[in-house]
């Protein structure tokens, strides 16, 4: 049963005020706890919805991530900062200010000269050169780090929010699509043209509901979610045996195309890729099942808006 | 001394709290009348800090914010005076769409529980913090934010809050809200 005090609790630990002793001892409890850990994935839903409808950056709380062993929030706090005091003060002396004259000389020959530029001592030519070979030492190796790092991205798969689009997906299954999910769908459906004309208005870049040749997996509606850095289109499908699978779209910004990547997470099989401008993660219990979802929304031209 | 760019991130969040917090489909109906009153608000709060006497141990960042909340408060608190000599009441606003969104239920969410969310969740302050900027105890801020959020996940199609309420308070059932 939960009490008065474990709601102030648990708000603490969903708003990342608690101490690191009290977030363990929290953590502890909610391994064990499976209402507990309803309720947090609940609140930190919420709280991630709340903040990408007011566009606040990520980075300030991250979202909750149940596939990791800890459940720690490992977000970057904002920093407590004073407020600057010289930009204050410059809003408040908006009047033009009047500057003393400068004064003047009594007459054009007692006016003080430049003082004479005093000759530096020549450098020891020696030194001279190893600090320039120092430098060009310098310059080498960051051309080269640079040269290296362009032919990392080049070659391999470019850096993408896979880890974080993986969690939102992760995230949004649980909340959205589990069985013991606590919160509805919005828009139930098994029409993806419905689906994707109910998508449209939400996203300033269109949303496509890809309409999936199989008769084994149905969809049955969607939602918006929390993804990565702003709101997500959450579609539910299910399978033959009733197991339900996730697909989470989110509009990233011009991602190269990548291939889907198949992990296990916490029990979940999980596919995340690039395609079209969109990040794409599909989400299951069922390997099978997310394998043949992946490979059906992967295809060309599923998913193009 | 903080640097600027500290300056600039709290400027931001402000701006945004701001905006989150003035949106009310009552007095202020769309984005841009939002930014303009969030714009006089944000500077009226930047010229007052100056004379105030940082002696009380809070950061300036929550003195900023808890200026920024009583010139709105005292800005509401005169729009609502005068709807209330010209007669208009406080009905339902035309500009309210029924809608199952964050925004539009936040909007639905009274003044004093939307402060409390809003600088929890959207700024990151801590309770107590929170607490300091809205000059309440810690405890109020816990039930204000217990409030806002069982509200706002009933405006979503969550739980229902009665149902919430009843796990959350089971011994609460012969409580009642007096306002």
């Amino acid at each position: 049963m939960t009490s008065r005090f474990d709601v102030a609790e648990t708000f603490a630990y969903v708003d990342n005020c608690l101490t690191s002793a009290q977030r363990s001892d929290f953590e502890a409890r909610l391994r064990e706890e499976a209402e507990l850990r309803r309720e947090v994935a609940l609140w930190e839903t919420q709280n991630a919805a709340i903040r990408a409808a007011f566009g606040a950056p990520v980075s300030a709380r991250a979202a909750i991530d149940l596939g990791r062993n800890s459940n720690e929030n490992q977000a970057v706090r904002l920093a407590v900062s004073e407020v600057d005091w010289r930009t204050a003060t410059s809003l408040r002396t908006a009047e033009p200010k009047v500057w003393p004259a400068p004064p003047r000389a009594k007459t054009p020959t007692t006016a003080q000269k430049p003082p004479a530029t005093v000759a530096k001592p020549a450098e020891n030519p020696a030194r001279q050169t190893r600090t320039e070979r120092k430098s060009l030492r310098r310059v080498l190796v960051a051309v080269l780090a640079m040269a290296a790092a362009l032919f990392f991205v080049a070659t391999n798969n470019p850096s993408w929010p896979s880890d974080k689009l993986t969690a939102a997906g992760i995230a949004a299954y649980r909340a959205f699509a589990a069985p013991a999910a606590p919160t509805p769908l919005e828009f139930r459906t098994s029409n993806p043209a419905a689906l994707t004309r109910w998508l449209a208005p939400q996203f300033a870049r269109g949303v496509v509901a890809p309409e999936l040749r199989s008769s084994a997996l149905r969809l049955i509606g969607g939602r918006i979610a929390p993804g990565t850095a702003a709101g997500a289109a959450f579609l539910v499908y299910e399978d033959a045996h009733g197991n339900r699978l996730g697909l989470l779209i989110e509009p990233l910004d011009a991602p190269l195309p990548s291939r889907p990547e198949i992990r296990k997470r916490e029990g979940l099989t999980v596919a995340a890729w690039t395609d079209a401008g969109h990040g794409f993660v599909a989400i299951g219990t069922d390997r099978d099942a997310v394998v043949e979802l992946t490979g059906l929304v992967a295809a060309p031209g599923s998913t193009r808006p | 001394m903080p640097s600027s760019r500290e300056w600039c991130d709290d400027a931001g969040a402000m701006r945004r709290f701001g905006r989150a917090l003035v949106r009310d489909d009552r007095f202020v109906c769309d984005d841009a009348s939002a930014i303009a009153l969030v714009d006089k608000l944000f500077r009226q709060a930047s010229l007052t800090l100056i004379d105030e006497c940082p002696g009380d141990g809070s950061s300036a960042r929550v003195r900023a914010f808890a200026q920024f909340i009583r010139l709105y408060r005292r800005h509401v608190r005169r729009l609502a005076a005068e709807e209330a000599d010209a007669g208009w009441g406080e009905g339902p606003s035309v500009f309210a769409r029924p809608s199952a969104s964050v925004t539009s239920g936040m909007r639905a969410l009274p003044l004093d529980l939307r402060e409390a969310l809003l600088l929890v969740v959207l700024v990151g302050f801590s309770h107590c913090e929170a607490a300091q900027a809205l000059d309440i105890p810690l405890a109020a801020v816990v039930d204000r934010l217990c409030r806002a959020r069982l509200r706002l996940a009933a405006h979503m199609g969550g739980p229902k809050r009665d149902a919430l309420n009843d796990t959350l308070w089971p011994n609460a059932a012969h409580l009642r809200i007096v306002k």
